[in-house]
Parts: structure tokens; sequence; C-alpha cells
């Protein structure tokens, strides 16, 4: 008796609904983007709030300013919808691979930190599937309607430059530290707070 | 031995700097060392103003007074000492300028001390935006016909701070309404206007109904709320409104009725003819140009006294359907007396007037009928009486004229006769005679058959001793050949009735119906 057959034949056809599914749902979220992404977002957020109860006194003597990047954080400019895609892409991606170099002590922290992670790579792929359909649909004839719309609108634009350079910033700090864990506690701190102004970013664009 | 006591000096020194100065310039590091978590730290916005509390872990320890130190964790700086939460005897302070922004994650110190002893050191981790509980303002409601006015009361200022900074803000205040499980949800935003005590109304409710109501604090991010107490009120029954408008209901109902009612009876009324007659009658019922001695007057309402009747009994003949000779009747009955009752036995009369040609014996049966004129109590006819004398407690209205009779008002009798002689039929003589004709008995006396119910007697004026008055009726004659005067006796009871009821009903046969 060969049942290998049979179990297939009964698993192909909800698989496929699955996958139909999955990618149904896939290309109608990217009209749902600000809701994904401020629920990701904040989720982050308050899992680094949550990862230590406390904060070692010690460690303010190791406290360092990472100067956010202003540029894209700045609440006055108009930013484009199109824009948020990609400066949230560019943000996940830093985050992802510092948090990936990270270690910490406690089961409870190491928990945290995969749940992080784990919020950050669906966030990637996500982006990902969103900016290839709109890089497939994109019109240039519509870019041109948006540059008469919104003349220099597009100029200053938030700068993925200066979104990479603060992360590079915080990666020097902690090689200097020499991945200490007052060093860790303080990069924990500084992404918490980078996330906590992209949260505060989507709010301003949803009411717009 | 200078350069000892020198030594001694500075060593003094140094021990007074780092005792009082010290903690100002980095002495703390040495405290900060010893901290523990024996505090549980929590942040609650109240009016507007941010509010840190702590409770020890140990609550066997009390210190006398209190000092709060604070750092913000990104900034790296040194504890600072928050103002106006130096030595302060109760666990709390306002810290709503040195905490102004909700990103940023705070770093308080507390030393607890009592006298010169330090009982607590303790270092906490506080993020306002994650950790701050919203405390629902204080408010009152007053409750109405349809509405509720929730009154809430507000700081009269909020904390001046840079723009953009305060822990108050991006807030919004949610006032719920409860009514039989139904809850309905009222959003405010709060901005730096929101000052003062302010009132909202909460329209469209039931009159009558309990409602409950209760409000929160809610703000874009997922902070702790909590909500108040619910306040109830039973709002005013519309009994008024509810009442003027039944009233005017149920008057416009009570005309509509009453006006269908009226109209309904005034339609009948004239139907039947009980309102607005026809003023214009035939002209055979112009009477305006007829002679007025055409219709004599009728005579005054007179009283009609019970009379008695004199039943004469008399053998009756039944024809045999044959038309041979007649026998001549044999017995006559012997008159009857009826204390009163209508009665169509042959009543022997004594003629008066000269022109009647005779007086006719009425017919009688020898059941007497009811009397012809209300009265006292009929009196039975007693059974001895032949005297054929017309006796009651009231006379016949003697007449001795057939135009007097006429006048008496005997229309009935002279309509009969008149009848009769035209047609020649007795309409409602149950009392067939023997004799076609008025016979002659011994002593002149005229039978003759006598409607009662068509005669009016008249009571004469206060003398009962005469001798009753003879009535002067005109002539009735009796059809022998008539079915109904060969009737049996049994059957008189009943054709009787029929001729009474052919009396009452045949105009045209010559009776008058009363």
């Amino acid at each position: 008796m060969n049942t290998q057959p049979d179990v297939i034949r009964k698993c192909v056809w909800p698989a496929c609904l699955m996958g139909l599914f999955i990618t149904g749902t896939l290309s109608l979220g990217c009209d749902l983007l600000h809701i994904h992404l401020r629920r990701v977002t904040w989720q982050n957020v308050k899992l680094l709030t949550n990862m230590s109860k406390s904060f070692p006194l010690e460690c303010l003597r190791e406290n360092n300013t990472f100067q956010s990047p202003r540029e894209v954080l700045a609440y006055s400019q108009p930013l484009l919808h199109r824009d948020i895609k990609g400066v949230f892409y560019e943000m996940s991606m830093l985050a992802f691979n510092i948090f990936a170099q990270c270690t910490f002590q406690s089961t409870g922290e190491e928990k945290h930190l995969e749940q992080i992670q784990t919020g950050l790579d669906q966030q990637l792929q996500y982006l990902e599937q969103c900016l290839k359909e709109e890089k497939g649909n994109e019109d240039k004839e519509e870019m041109e309607e948006d540059e008469k719309r919104h003349p220099g609108a597009r100029t200053p634009q938030p700068s993925n430059l200066e979104l990479r350079r603060y992360f590079h910033r915080i990666r020097s700090f902690l090689k200097d530290k020499q991945y200490s864990h007052c060093a860790w506690k303080i990069v924990q701190e500084e992404i918490r707070r980078c996330f906590y102004y992209f949260q505060t970013l989507i709010e301003l664009l949803r009411r717009k | 031995m200078l350069w000892a006591r020198r030594a001694v000096a500075i060593r003094l020194a140094s021990l007074y700097l780092m005792v009082h100065v010290g903690p100002s310039l980095g002495a703390p590091q040495a405290s900060l060392a010893s901290s523990d978590e024996s505090c549980i730290f929590s942040l609650t916005l109240r009016n507007f103003r941010p509010i840190l509390s702590w409770e020890l872990k140990n609550r066997s320890i009390v210190p006398a007074h209190y000092t709060l130190r604070h750092t913000i964790m990104s900034k790296g700086a040194d504890l600072e000492l928050v103002p106006g939460c130096a030595n302060i005897t109760r666990p709390s302070c306002d810290v709503t300028h040195a905490w102004r922004s909700l990103v940023e994650m705070y770093l308080p110190w507390v030393i607890g001390s009592r006298g010169s002893t330090t009982l607590v050191n303790c270092v906490g981790k506080v993020s306002p935006v994650l950790e701050m509980i919203l405390e629902p303002p204080e408010f009152e409601i007053v409750g109405f016909v349809d509405h509720i006015n929730v009154i809430l009361k507000f700081p009269p200022s909020l904390p001046k701070l840079p723009p953009g900074e305060g822990l108050w803000l991006r807030l919004s205040l949610a006032i719920e309404e409860e009514s039989e499980g139904i809850v309905r949800q009222h959003l405010l935003k709060i901005d730096e206007r929101t000052t003062g005590n302010f009132t909202y109304v909460i329209d469209k409710l039931i009159p009558n109904m309990n409602y409950c109501v209760s409000v929160y604090l809610k703000s874009e991010n997922l902070s702790k709320l909590l909500r108040s107490p619910w306040k109830c009120a039973r709002l005013l029954p519309r009994a008024e409104s509810v009442s003027s408008e039944s009233a005017s209901i149920g008057a416009l109902m009570s005309l509509f009725v009453m006006a269908a009612v009226v109209g309904g009876a005034l339609t009948v009324l004239k139907r039947i003819g009980y309102i607005c007659l026809r003023s214009k009658f035939p002209k055979v019922l112009n009477f305006d140009g007829v002679a007025i001695w055409a219709f004599p007057k009728l005579p005054p309402l007179e009283a009609v006294a019970v009379a008695e009747v004199i039943h004469i009994h008399r053998k009756r003949k039944v024809w045999d359907y044959s038309y041979d000779d007649e026998s001549d009747g044999d017995e006559e009955a012997a008159p009857r007396a009826s204390g009163g009752g209508y009665t169509l036995h042959g009543l022997a009369v004594r003629a008066l007037c000269p022109e009647s040609p005779s007086s006719a014996t009425l017919g009688g049966s020898e059941e007497a009928e009811s009397l012809m004129a209300p009265g006292p109590e009929p009196e039975p006819w007693p059974a001895e009486r032949t005297s054929g004398a017309y006796e009651g407690k009231g006379a016949w209205g003697a007449q001795c004229t057939s135009g007097a009779s006429e006048e008496e008002g005997t229309w009935g009798a002279q309509h009969t006769s008149e009848a009769s002689e035209e047609e020649g039929t007795w309409p409602a003589d149950p009392f067939p005679r023997e004799d076609s004709g008025p016979t002659k008995s011994p002593g002149d006396r005229i039978f003759f058959n006598v409607d009662l119910n068509s005669v009016l007697v008249r009571v004469p004026d206060g003398d009962d001793s005469e001798a009753p008055a003879v009535v002067c009726l005109p002539e009735e004659t009796v059809d022998s050949d008539d079915p109904e005067d060969s009737a049996s006796g049994p059957e008189d009871a009943p054709s009787d009735e029929n001729d009474t009821a052919r009396s009452d009903v045949g105009i045209g046969n010559g009776y008058m119906m009363r």
C-alpha cells in the first residue's frame, strides 16, 4: 500500500488554497500598509521597553548620544506615501542586522530579542512585496504629475544615507565598547526611541 | 610635624567635601552603586500633571523623608534633583516640569531617610508612553427630560511647556452612557483650550429612563486606562407633553365622534320625518279653501267610563251551506250585562230617536270581550241581567239625533252604517243575527250590533241615579247571509277576534279605528 500519493493528493488542494490566500492577502495588505507598519513597530517598542525591568546605573557613565537622523524624522516636512516604504525598509534592515549580533545574558531578554527579530523579518518581507508591486505598476506620467502637484516635494527628501549613518554610529559604539552589557543596554534604548519616532511618523501620515 | 598637620587638615577637608558637597558632584555614584530595586514606581496623569509615586516593597520600613532625583536614559546625564521633591514627607512628587517627553525613558532615584539614617535607596525605570496611568477627570451629571448634562471639571490652566512637549499631549476624553445594556461612546479631543469646567450634553435620550455615565482618558498609544465610577440618573418623565398630546388627540377624537353621532342622528331624524318636514303638502291635503262646516269640530276629549253591557243570548243559526229558506232565529240569548267589557252581544236599547227606523240589537255572544274604553276594572257581566238596559258607571252619551250622534263623534257608527249601506256588508260583526233586518221585539225594542270600540261614552256630570242614558246609535243591520253570521257558537270567539281584527284593520269596511 502506498499512502503517500493519497496524502499528497489530500494536501495539494488545501495547500493551493493556502497559497492563493497568502498571495491574495499580501496583495491586499499593501493597501493596509500603515496599519501593518504601525502594528509591528508598536509591538517592537513594547518588546524593547519590557525587555529589562531596570537599567544598570553604572551604565550611565558609558551613555552616548547618537544624533538621530532629523531628515527622516522631521515632522514638518511632507513625506510622500511611497517614501514610507523605502524608509521603513531601510530602518528595519539596519535594526535587524544590529540585533542579529546581539547576545543577552538572561533567557527572558533572549526571548524578547527573538520576537523582535521575527517581527522585523516579517516586516521586511511585507515591505519587499509591496515595493515590487509598486515598481511594476509604477507610471512615469503619474510621477510627473506628482512633481507638478507637489513641486519640490521630493527635495529635500528623507535621506536613506542619513539613516544609514545613524545606524553606523550605533554599530561603531557597540564595537568600541566591545559589545559590553552596558553598550547593549544603551543601544537597546536608542533603537527603542527610533522605533517610537517611526511610530509617531506613521500616525502623522495616517491623519494626512 | 608641620607636614603631618597639613595631611590631617587635608583629610578632614576632603571628608567634609565628601559628606556635604559630594552628593551634588558625583558622590551619588557611590550611593547609586548601593541602590536596589526595592521600590515600585508608578506614574499617574492627574489633571494633566504627571505625578510620580513610589511604594516600598518592604512595607515595614517607613522613612520620614524622601528625596527624588531623576535622569533621562538617552541623555546619559547625572541624576538631578527634581524641583519640589527634596525632603518631602509624602511618597509622591509632581514631575510636570521634569518629565516632558513621552518618548524618553526616565530613571527615578529615591532616597528615604529618617533623621540621618538612610532607609531606602531605590532606582527605577519609567516609560511614560507605556506605563503612565491616565486618571479620569471629575465630573457631575444632571438629568433632564431627554438629555443629560455632563459637567467636566478640568484644571483652570495647563502646564506651561514648550510647544510639542508635555505628557498630556494627544489625549482624548471618552464619555460613555449606558442604559439597559446599550452603551454609547462620545469622544472629545483635548488640547490647550480644554481648561476649566465645561458641560457636554448627551441628547436624544428617552424620558423616564435610567442612564449611567462614565468618563476616561484615551491616548493614541496604548497607555493604561482608568475608567471613572459610573454615575447614574433617572430622566424626568415627559408628563406634560405626553398629557397635552394625549389631551389634544382625545379632544380631536371626541369631536370627531360627536360630529359623527350628531350627523347620524340628524340624518335619521330627517329620514323618518321628525325634522325638516316638507312644507308643501299635496293638493288633496290642502284644506285652505275648504269650508269649515265640512269638517265639524271634533268633540272635546271626554272621560271614558266603564259601561255595562247587557248581554243578550241568542241562538245562532249555523249555515249549512244551503241556500234554502232560512229558519227563523229561535232563541234570543238573554242579554248579559258586562261590567264594562267590550261586547258584541246584542244590546237592547230603547229607541228614543223617531227618525231612526229601528233600533238594532247588538249581536251578542256568549263571551264578553274587553271594554271599549279605559276605566276601572271591567266588571263581569251578570248573567241575570236581562233588562237590556245599558248600565254602567258612565252613561252613554245620549244624543237623540243622528246629527247629534254625529256631533258626538260616533264616526265609527255612522261611517259603519254608511259603509254598510254602501257595501252592504258587516265588516266586523262576529255576532250575526238570525234576522236580516231589524227585528222588533215586544216593547218596541230594537236590537242592533254595536262595536263598542267605536263608541264614545259621555260621563254625565255627577248624576248616577238617573236611569242609564240610552244611546241612540245609528242603525246597523245584520246580514245573515254573511258567512261570519252563520258561524257557530264555539266559533264565535275566534270569529269575534277575527272581526275585531278586521274592525281594527278594515277602515274601508266602515269601522273606524280607535
